[in-house]
């Protein structure tokens, strides 16, 4: 139910139904971890600004939507440095944690191997969690941008236009991808396919820890290969982009309505944001490889079948420990 | 081909330039013609060819080297601001998102046309 109302908001999740071990191990963080984030980033502040608009309007009605938009421009203003700042690098020294556990794990009993799972579990959750939120930035600094476009300008260049050709994570693993793709040799190729891999692997379908990882699917990463041995570069589309925008942000820049300055600032302060789209999407899911490999050996220890200990609940796992 | 019933026989008619049109949300500008190849997840992926018009419900990072090896991109799902969207719009290919249905009325194989400018798509 959790997941069906989730993916209201958000339809590229939770395409399927949820896996028993999904349910039980990472929802229960993902609720906690949103609740907090909820009151602490945007609860109090709006809770504040209603108050203080209601007693100047005293109008309770009006105090709630205008605190509510109040603290979501706050939040647009505040959420790129937060991310810079506290939310990713706490998600990577938490990840560097992971791994080091990941590698402990393997020597550890199985009371031992639970404990490390449900915290690499519950810290990599706080970043998905965190880390996701500041898509109100991403993407709030899109719309906002959207909503003025008309007023901004009158050129018939569509908006987006404007925000196209920037480097990113995702365009990033798709160049290198590409490299590991042009090897000649065999052997090279093999180690600069696990070098990407032990970057980019840990890339998933869905926010379901049932589904494999891009790096346990050799069969996929080899249909990758076989493609990008026969397309151009990734980074030579990007850089198309990157001239077909700078063409379209003089053009547009020919026709506004509003002081040439304030486009400039409104359209740095847009592209900067926006930028984070992709990237945000990369750093959610980077511990799921390491988790997964540590669930499907606890399985494996637990002498369930192949894949049967995602058809678990969390609590059922560890009480056969 | 198409099935009609007339006084209790069934006859068989192949209906010659009829055509479905789909619409959903313009994602991507563009116009693109096409071999249509309807993935419903990455593990059946294997017949997606270099310029194939990639139809499937929703994408997410794995996807992002077929949007690249894409000649254009429909989902089931999204907004102008999804991940589809965005990637598609990163590489310069044609994508229209939010087809209802789009990967049951698409039939996998099928040439398609794409007006991803004005969100339509024909079959």
């Amino acid at each position: 139910m959790f997941r069906e109302k989730v993916r209201l908001l958000n339809p590229e999740w939770f395409r399927d139904p949820s896996s028993q071990l999904e349910s039980t191990l990472r929802t229960p963080y993902i609720l906690k971890f949103g609740i907090s984030l909820f009151l602490r980033r945007l609860g109090f502040k709006w809770f504040a600004s209603g108050l203080v608009i209601w007693i100047i309007s005293n109008n309770i009605f009006i105090s709630i939507i205008l605190g509510f938009l109040t603290s979501l421009i706050f939040e647009l203003f505040t959420l790129k440095k937060y991310y810079e700042n506290k939310a990713l690098p706490k998600h990577l020294k938490n990840f560097e944690q992971i791994k080091v556990l990941f590698e402990e794990s393997k020597i550890s009993s199985n009371s031992e191997l639970i404990k490390i799972i449900d915290n690499s579990v519950r810290v990599s959750t706080w970043g998905l969690v965190n880390i996701t939120y500041v898509g109100v930035s991403a993407w709030g600094w899109e719309i906002f941008f959207k909503i003025l476009y008309p007023f901004v300008t009158s050129s018939k260049i569509h908006y987006s236009n404007l925000l196209i050709g920037f480097k990113n994570k995702a365009t990033d693993s798709d160049q290198m991808l590409w490299d590991v793709a042009q090897k000649k040799d065999k052997e090279n190729q093999k180690i600069k396919l696990e070098e990407y891999l032990s970057e980019f692997g840990s890339k998933v379908d869905d926010l379901e820890i049932s589904k494999p990882t891009l790096r346990e699917q050799p069969n996929l990463v080899k249909k990758l290969l076989e493609l990008y041995s026969e397309t151009e570069s990734p980074a030579k589309l990007i850089k198309e982009q990157q001239n077909k925008r700078d063409m379209d942000i003089q053009s547009v820049s020919k026709n506004l309505k509003i002081p040439k300055r304030l486009f400039y600032l409104l359209l740095k302060k847009v592209q900067e944001n926006v930028a984070l789209r992709e990237d945000r999407r990369y750093y959610q899911f980077i511990a799921d490889y390491y988790i997964r490999v540590m669930l499907i050996d606890l399985g494996k220890r637990l002498s369930l079948k192949e894949n049967e200990i995602f058809t678990k609940s969390w609590d059922n796992i560890k009480s056969k420990t | 081909m198409k099935y009609l019933q007339s006084h209790g026989i069934i006859l068989k008619v192949k209906l010659k330039n009829t055509k479905m049109i789909l619409k959903g949300t313009p994602a991507s500008q563009g116009k693109v013609k096409g071999i249509g190849r309807v993935v419903i997840s990455l593990d059946k992926i294997d017949k997606f060819k270099k310029g194939d018009i990639l139809v499937t419900r929703a994408t997410s990072p794995s996807w992002t080297p077929f949007i690249h090896a894409s000649s254009g991109v429909i989902t089931e799902f999204g907004s102008s601001l999804s991940h589809a969207a965005i990637i598609s719009r990163e590489y310069g290919k044609p994508a229209v998102v939010g087809v209802k249905d789009a990967t049951e009325l698409i039939k996998d194989g099928q040439t398609i046309e794409m007006d991803a400018t004005n969100g339509v798509i024909t079959i």
